[in-house]
């Protein structure tokens, strides 16, 4: 992968993945998720959790799994509203380079 | 290195943080271990690079992390509020935000060994996992950057050991100066000693002298006086000469023993801040 990826596209990346799962989903699956589409370092992702937490974009809660408590993430109304920014600025924005950057030379 | 050791190395950088910060950034990874799996333990290790890399991760110092690549400097990148009301105000905020150098998140691709040597070459392990695309301007900062912090991490150093050095180093240098202060005295007793033992045996040679012209007895008698007389007068005036030797040659030789003693131990102290 040769195109760097931005803060807010990493959110909005994490965001989208958090929102797909209704019944929530935890830190490694999210890594993975994440690793799928962009090369990342695993030990991005922790930071951007923690601020979207803050930022009440995703809230946490503790299941049981495997005899311990494993802590998931949800997405919140607010953490909604962000993806659909998000979702929205994207869609324009790769309108915009792939009229330039797709078009074929004559 | 295992995941024990790696947890306990990050527990420990960072203990600076609040407890419960540190406590949930520290349940995060206890359970990305787990969900991995035993069995990718060292494959995790590998990927998430050093505790000192996850821990400035974490505590959002990544001054030194754009340009290498480590990613997460969203900081830099992104201005708050990171949840914009509506898309003008992000456009505005993204825009701005372009000129930063940061931004790239990139696998990391350096290898972690032993948790005892980072204490040494932490800063080798930024060296050795550069794996970002940067600009040169970008990268000039840097190195820039890195000496002030060397130079001023010298600076802090040197600091550190002087108040600590005050307890230990108040007592020494007062036993030292004890010590000179007790050499000077010595010397300054004998000098004395030649001097007044030299001048009072000479003194008491020629009394001697003298009263033998009045000694009554006989005159062996009167030989005798005179000879101890001379025998005092001259050891007298042999230490008296002595005492003058002493001072003329002995004397500034130790002057100026002291004084390159003093010029070496000066230039040893100038070469640890050069």
């Amino acid at each position: 992968m040769i195109f760097n990826t931005g803060a807010a596209l990493l959110d909005a990346i994490v965001l989208a993945i958090v929102a797909s799962e209704a019944e929530g989903t935890y830190g490694y699956k999210i890594t993975q998720d994440v690793r799928s589409v962009i090369e990342i370092s695993e030990s991005t992702l922790y930071p951007v959790l923690r601020r979207l937490l803050k930022d009440d974009c995703l809230e946490v809660f503790d299941k049981e799994y495997g005899g311990r408590n494993r802590r998931y993430y949800k997405i919140t109304e607010r953490g909604r509203r962000q993806l659909s920014l998000y979702q929205s600025e994207w869609g324009s924005y790769i309108t915009k380079i792939n009229a330039i950057l797709l078009k074929t030379c004559m | 290195m295992n995941k024990e050791i790696f947890l306990r190395d990050l527990r420990r950088f960072l203990a600076d943080m609040p407890e419960e910060e540190r406590e949930q950034a520290l349940k995060y990874y206890e359970d990305y271990f787990e969900d991995a799996g035993p069995e990718n333990e060292q494959n995790v290790i590998q990927e998430l690079g050093s505790p000192i890399e996850v821990a400035k991760q974490i505590k959002g110092t990544n001054q030194e992390n754009i340009a290498y690549g480590q990613g997460n400097d969203f900081q830099k990148d992104r201005i708050y509020p990171n949840v914009y009301e509506n898309v003008e105000q992000a456009r505005q905020d993204t825009n701005r935000a372009q000129g930063a150098a940061g931004g790239s998140y990139q696998t990391h691709s350096g290898s972690y060994s032993d948790s005892n040597s980072y204490t040494q070459n932490s800063e080798n392990y930024y060296n050795g996992s550069s794996a970002g695309n940067y600009a040169n301007g970008a990268y000039q900062n840097q190195n820039q950057k890195k000496s002030w912090t060397q130079d001023s991490s010298k600076i802090a150093l040197v600091i550190v050991l002087a108040v600590l050095a005050i307890p230990v180093g108040i007592p020494i240098l007062s036993a030292i100066f004890a010590l000179l202060v007790a050499f000077a005295a010595i010397i300054f007793s004998l000098i004395i000693v030649f001097f007044s033992l030299g001048g009072g045996l000479a003194v008491a040679g020629i009394g001697t002298l003298i009263g033998s012209f009045f000694t009554v007895g006989g005159i062996a008698n009167v030989l005798t006086m005179i000879g101890i007389g001379l025998i005092l007068t001259c050891v007298g005036i042999f230490i008296f000469w002595f005492g003058i030797l002493f001072c003329i040659k002995f004397f500034p030789a130790l002057v100026r023993t002291t004084g390159k003693l003093c010029c070496s131990i000066a230039k040893g102290i100038r070469s640890i801040f050069s």
